[in-house]
């Protein structure tokens, strides 16, 4: 009985630690591994662990896990004000960018100070789908460590301003109706109503929105309707 | 800026939390070790009846305190006192006067360890 208890003890605590931590990262805001900056990177990391070890170990006050989450959290958004707010504190906590390729040059001292070498270069290019380095006009290696480029202007694909052509307006799509749900915000921004949903539905031969899988309307006022299946 | 503002409170009520718990634990213990010096006299002078009254004393307080602090503090350094005043008991029943001596010496140690352990020093945060 007593292993129950303290498998019951154990899953408490997990369960509690995880709603902790998921709160704590949706706090720091939305962000991908990837585009952390090295700060948040070490902040995101260190409360993983801090939130296994209480999980692990019974003994451990599970306070000590959660006070010190906090802390990291209070850190973390003090830093991010601060950042906010001044332009050296941000240079100094996130670093500075580096210009990796200058006028189609590659700039060997700025790859020494950011010890970035040409595999990294050319491999980072080759994910932008760029594979002559000559296309390059300017590579600049941000402080996330993503690398912007701007591909010399006879190398960059034919856009409608440079053959001088009239576009329409686009805008976002409204998703209105999503897993048989009505989106009655999206409606609503768009000035229309269920009833005229409905309709047009009836019109596809859908009797209800719950019978859809998603529709969406673009700035163009084309219904996009796919139905769920049957 | 809200975030920031309601995580100041926070981190203020943990630093109020955390001086407050310190100055229960340094009550507590100065308390314990002022009985532990009755019983060590009791001890000294063959009272063992006294002795064991006093003891259980002790162990009411501590039992009270260490509900208290279970959630805080790190429950091996709670359960060290515990055993040394389940063995306590058993020396002053059997009036084994040199074991229930140095148990008392172990558990005054024990309770000084315990609040320095809570203390903000140098030597603790390093």
């Amino acid at each position: 009985m007593a292993g129950v208890f303290l498998m019951l003890i154990t899953l408490a605590r997990t369960f509690f630690l995880y709603i902790l931590v998921v709160i704590t990262m949706r706090l720091m805001g939305k962000r991908q591994i990837a585009q952390l900056e090295p700060f948040e990177l070490v902040i995101t990391i260190m409360i993983a662990e801090l939130a296994v070890i209480p999980m692990q170990d019974r003994n451990i006050p599970l306070i000590n896990g959660i006070i010190a989450i906090l802390t990291l959290l209070f850190i973390q958004v003090t830093f991010s004000v601060l950042s906010l707010h001044s332009m050296n504190f941000r240079s100094f906590l996130d670093g500075r960018y580096s210009v990796i390729v200058a006028n189609g040059v590659i700039q060997e001292q700025e790859m020494r100070k950011a010890r970035y070498n040409l595999d990294e270069l050319l491999e980072q290019l080759r994910q932008r789908s760029i594979f002559d380095l000559a296309d390059v006009e300017f590579a600049i290696l941000e402080t996330s460590g993503e690398l912007s480029v701007l591909p010399k202007s006879q190398s960059r694909p034919v856009t409608p301003g440079d053959l001088k052509l009239e576009t329409e307006y686009e805008g976002l799509p409204l998703v209105l109706v999503m897993d048989g749900q009505v989106m009655s915000s999206e409606l609503r921004k768009s000035q229309l109503s269920e009833a005229w949903l409905r309709s047009e539905l009836e019109k596809h031969g859908i009797k209800s929105p719950s019978d859809v899988l998603i529709a969406s309307l673009n700035t163009r006022g084309e219904l996009y309707l796919q139905a769920k299946e049957s | 800026m809200k975030l920031w503002i309601f995580m100041s409170l926070v981190i203020i009520a943990i630093i109020v939390g955390g001086l407050f718990l310190q100055q229960s634990i340094l009550k507590t213990t100065d308390r314990i070790s002022r009985t532990l010096d009755l019983i060590q006299d009791a001890v000294r002078n063959n009272q063992w009846q006294e002795a064991l009254a006093l003891r259980d004393k002790v162990d009411h307080e501590w039992r009270l305190q260490e509900n208290r602090w279970t959630p805080l503090i790190h429950n091996h350094e709670l359960n060290t006192v515990t055993i040394h005043l389940a063995r306590l008991k058993s020396f002053l029943a059997s009036e084994d006067e040199s074991s229930a001596l140095a148990e008392i010496a172990e558990m005054r140690l024990k309770l000084i360890q315990l609040h320095e352990q809570e203390i903000l020093t140098l030597e603790n945060i390093f």
